[in-house]
């Protein structure tokens, strides 16, 4: 039954997850503004299906990496880089799916440094990154720390 | 790429003014700018950089907010630049760029809107760091396509996220500028403390910040608190090197009324206009922030400031000498002038910083700022290519003290020349008045005398006083150089040669004791400076007396026209050079009038209860009456002198007997058209020349009892045709011999009696004449006066007239062995009548 309600469960949380990958797709390619809200969509599917999915079976490993992805595309950074942390820290995880999961957060690197290629010339993501976490944590000028 | 950003915590303090000029002034000198105005909520630096034009420029391209909205996620092909910057002028003879990517087009609502949804796109924070990226990759953006040297950012005021960032990441340096009051030095310290605290990039350099305070009309607070403040800011941030060892300073700007009210962008002009105090300011600070482009900065500064000293004394009035010295008019000069070669002297052109006009419109003197050894290209220009008659080359030196140097040429000269001139600078007036304005000698000003030229008489007369009084304490102001007695003599002869009547009647003006300083306009009274009653004395005796005596007869009656200031009789100076110096007389006509007053009224019975006031009134119109006199006392006259009258009697009726009156009434008429005819007036007075009858009493003038002396003109001038002599030194020499025989006459002796020997003869009969012993002593005395003067066409004059005149005329040269005190009792002895030798008179008899 277990098995049965979990099988139930996958299988309408995975058609649910196709559709919202259509539907972001979709949206993205017509350059409709909600786009970023219906990946976020997809990324919620997709850590709910690797909730009911071990990571040690295929499937489970690809709704980690795909929660992962939709998260980057719903510029959902933090919570992409918290799942990816989440889900290489699990025991059963084999070292393909760390792999695939550093892979994806490269790529988008790569794919925001093509997109910024003149401050990617001088300055690294990762400074970046940390000055932006500087900002939102201590204010301008960092007079609120 | 060296990105700078202007920030200051409060607004209002002139932050986009700086920054637009800096702009300007970084393009004007070589360089490539950028400026960007990241003050998204008040945005306005097209207005500062696009003046008139901001609202169209910005109507024709975007700016920073729609290519950062455009651009806040990323793009793989970002909009062009050129549709979000707009290229701006750059000041003639600049040759650097400039560009201005504005924040938007505001005010209008489309910039508003857009700025909102920014907002909502560009978040500074974002983990993911892409809105970090979006203005990072603005900025290298704007280094890797447009590659200017500078790029200057109008950074936020207050804390902000985007202010934060312009100036914590993406700046260099920093201008901080704030205010004098412990509100904005406390919000500026805090934001200093944090910028230098602030993480950099790997690749940055730690940043600089210079501290600027703004608008300094407003007394800073007097404090220690505020004091404390300025020096941890000073601490933290650079500021302006001090003097000598001291402690470095802060940069400040003034507030003036040139660029700071007006809020005018002149940044890298070379106008000497432009100066003001907030632009030189700029300019040291830019010299701070911008090290390359500081050896321009220094010398647009030295530039500016000594072109300024120059229009500014070029355009201001000098006290003295009236219209000689009127300064330049605005309207007469250029600035910053492209000067092109005249027709066929070649095709080049030369930058001038002043260019002098006169009215006509026709360059007279150019100004140039030498900033490099090219004094030679630029004296060849001027000279070889230009008609110019004045050029002034402004050089610094090492030490930046600005050399002068002055090149003149006359009206007609091809070269120019090198001037002793340094710092009086050339006046339009002199241009008209000297040939070569470079030579202000004096002999070049009394050429400019001699053509007419009346405003270098006081120049002239200025000289003779430095020259002549031997101390430089005894001159007004302790000015002029050495004692130089024989200079002031060349002046003196120069003025005395004048035949221009306008000029003569200036330097008797201008020469007349009573100290009319026409520089204040008003009487100077000699008490006010401890040598004043010397220096009139001296003005009196040694310059005014003798050109009285010396300059033409007609300049000397002007001169005792009445002045502006009652009892002001400078021609009593002249009578006193003769009455005092050579015939030993007191002669004061006010005094002798007043006591004649006091006779009268001691004579005359009270005739009201006011008997004070009366006995004064009395006084004065006596006093008054003395005056008139005085001022009437000489006439050029066309009548007949009553010689030619009686002569003309005679002729047609030899028994005629009557008054001069009646036989001026008999053949006026016939006398009349004898003057008029002046061959026959030659004729007639030709034989009297060799009979020896051209008395100088009678017919070439007359003095007569009432104190009024006549100069017959017609009857003068044709006798200087015929005795080949200039009328005007024969009209000095009657004029001499007849006020010697008036003061003969009028002046009191020390007994206070006058002359009466020497009254004139009633001229009744034909054959009434002076005895010719008082005849001989008056011409002793002219004699003496005349050569007292040392004036050589006097001189000539009254020794070629006097072989013509009858024997008493002529005996002068026998009276010049006897000395001065001997010729003084020969002069009191014939002085002397009845009452003055005390006999009684016909009233004591009955």
């Amino acid at each position: 039954m277990q098995q049965n309600g979990k099988s139930v469960e996958t299988d309408t949380l995975n058609s649910l997850v196709t559709g919202a990958i259509w539907r972001a797709e979709q949206l993205e390619a017509h350059g409709i503004g909600s786009a970023p809200q219906a990946w976020s969509e997809v990324s919620s599917l997709e850590e709910e299906l690797a909730k009911v999915i071990s990571v040690s079976e295929s499937e489970g490993r690809i709704a980690r990496r795909g929660a992962v992805r939709a998260a980057l595309k719903a510029g959902e950074y933090a919570r992409a880089h918290a799942l990816a942390g989440s889900y290489a820290a699990e025991g059963a995880a084999p070292g393909s799916l760390k792999a695939g999961l550093r892979k994806i957060l490269e790529e988008d690197a790569r794919a925001m440094e093509r997109r910024f290629r003149y401050a990617a010339k001088q300055h690294s993501l990762r400074e970046a990154r940390d000055l932006a976490r500087r900002f939102r944590e201590a204010g301008a000028f960092g007079l609120a720390a | 790429m060296e990105t700078v950003a202007f920030y200051s915590y409060k607004g209002g303090v002139g932050r986009s003014l700086l920054l637009a000029n800096a702009a300007r002034f970084l393009a004007t000198l070589g360089k490539g700018v950028v400026a960007l105005d990241l003050d998204f909520e008040a945005p306005g630096l097209h207005y500062k950089l696009g003046g008139a034009q901001s609202s169209d420029l910005t109507s024709r391209v975007g700016g920073a907010v729609p290519y950062l909205i455009a651009t806040a996620e990323g793009s793989t092909s970002p909009p062009p630049l050129e549709a979000h910057t707009i290229s701006l002028p750059v000041p003639a003879g600049g040759d650097g760029w400039l560009r201005l990517m504005p924040a938007g087009p505001a005010p209008h609502q489309k910039y508003w809107a857009a700025f909102k949804e920014l907002g909502e796109r560009l978040r500074l924070g974002d983990p993911s760091g892409q809105g970090l990226m979006a203005v990072l990759d603005l900025q290298a953006r704007i280094a890797d396509e447009l590659k200017p040297d500078y790029l200057l950012i109008d950074a936020r005021t207050g804390v902000t996220e985007l202010g934060g960032l312009a100036t914590t990441i993406l700046a260099d340096t920093v201008v901080c500028m704030f205010v004098a009051n412990q509100e904005s030095l406390d919000g500026t310290l805090t934001v200093v403390e944090a910028l230098k605290a602030a993480p950099r990039l790997a690749n940055q350099k730690p940043i600089r910040v210079v501290p600027v305070l703004a608008r300094t009309t407003a007394k800073p607070p007097d404090d220690e608190r505020f004091a404390t403040g300025v020096r941890r800011l000073l601490e933290m941030g650079q500021g302006k090197k001090g003097e000598g060892k001291s402690e470095p300073t802060l940069f400040a700007l003034p507030h003036d009324e040139v660029l700071g009210a007006p809020e005018r962008v002149v940044g890298g002009e070379r106008k000497a206009s432009a100066f003001s105090p907030l632009y030189a300011a700029y300019l040291e600070l830019f010299q701070k922030l911008f090290p390359s482009r500081s050896e321009p900065a220094r010398q647009v500064l030295e530039r500016l400031k000594a072109v300024a000293d120059v229009r500014r004394e070029l355009t201001s009035a000098r006290l003295e000498f009236g219209e000689l010295f009127s300064p330049w008019s605005a309207s007469a000069i250029q600035e910053g002038v492209l000067c092109k070669a005249a027709p066929h002297r070649g095709k080049e052109s030369r930058y001038a910083d002043l260019v002098c006009s006169s009215e006509t419109g026709q360059p007279l003197m150019v100004v140039e700022y030498v900033a490099d050894a090219t004094e030679d290209q630029a004296l060849e220009f001027w000279g070889k290519s230009t008609n110019v008659r004045c050029v002034l080359l402004l050089a610094s030196d090492q030490r930046g003290y600005v050399k002068r140097q002055i090149f003149t040429r006359g009206i007609d000269a091809r070269e120019l020349h090198s001037s002793d001139r340094q710092w009086d600078l050339p006046r339009p007036r002199e241009f008209e008045l000297l040939r070569d304005v470079g030579d202000r000698s004096v002999e070049s000003m009394l050429d400019a005398v001699r053509h007419g030229h009346v405003e270098a008489v006081a120049w002239l007369v200025n000289e003779w006083r430095d020259s002549s009084l031997p101390v430089a304490e005894m001159r007004p102001f302790h000015r002029g150089g050495p004692w130089r007695p024989e200079r002031a003599q060349r002046i003196l002869d120069g003025l005395a040669a004048t035949e221009d009547l306008r000029c003569a009647e200036e330097i008797l003006r201008r020469a007349a004791p009573g100290g009319y300083y026409p520089w204040r306009g008003e009487r100077h009274f000699r008490e006010d400076w401890l040598f004043g009653e010397e220096l009139e004395r001296r003005m009196a005796d040694d310059l005014f007396a003798p050109l009285f005596w010396r300059l033409p007869v007609e300049a000397v009656l002007k001169s005792m026209e009445p002045r502006h200031f009652p009892g002001e009789v400078p021609s009593l100076a002249g009578y006193r050079l003769l009455a005092h110096e050579l015939m030993g007389l007191p002669y004061d006509p006010n005094r002798s009038a007043a006591e004649e007053a006091r006779l009268l009224a001691a004579r005359l019975p009270a005739s009201d209860e006011h008997r004070d006031d009366a006995e004064d009134e009395r006084a004065l119109m006596w006093l008054h009456r003395s005056r008139e006199e005085q001022v009437e006392r000489v006439r050029l006259s066309d009548e007949a002198p009553p010689a030619l009258i009686w002569e003309e009697v005679f002729r047609k009726e030899p028994f005629w007997r009557g008054t001069l009156d009646e036989a001026r009434e008999k053949v006026g008429e016939q006398a009349k058209k004898l003057l008029e005819s002046n061959v026959s007036l030659r004729s007639r007075l030709r034989a009297r020349a060799e009979r020896r009858e051209l008395a100088a009493q009678g017919l070439l003038g007359t003095y007569e009892g009432s104190g009024r002396i006549e100069l017959y003109l017609p009857v003068i001038t044709a006798a200087a045709e015929v005795l080949s002599l200039s009328p005007r030194y024969l009209k000095s020499v009657v004029f001499i011999h007849l006020s010697t025989w008036a003061l003969a006459h009028e002046a009191r002796d020390l007994d206070g009696q006058r002359g009466y020997g020497f009254a004139p003869s009633p001229r009744t009969g034909p054959f009434d004449r002076e005895s010719p012993a008082h005849v001989t002593l008056v011409q002793a005395f002219a004699d003496r006066l005349i050569r007292r003067l040392n004036d050589a066409n006097l001189q000539a004059t009254f020794e070629q007239l006097s072989k013509h005149q009858p024997g008493p005329y002529s005996r002068w040269g026998a009276m010049r062995k006897l000395p001065l005190e001997k010729l003084r009792m020969l002069l009191l002895t014939a002085r002397a009548s009845a009452p003055a030798l005390g006999l009684p008179s016909a009233n004591d008899v009955q």
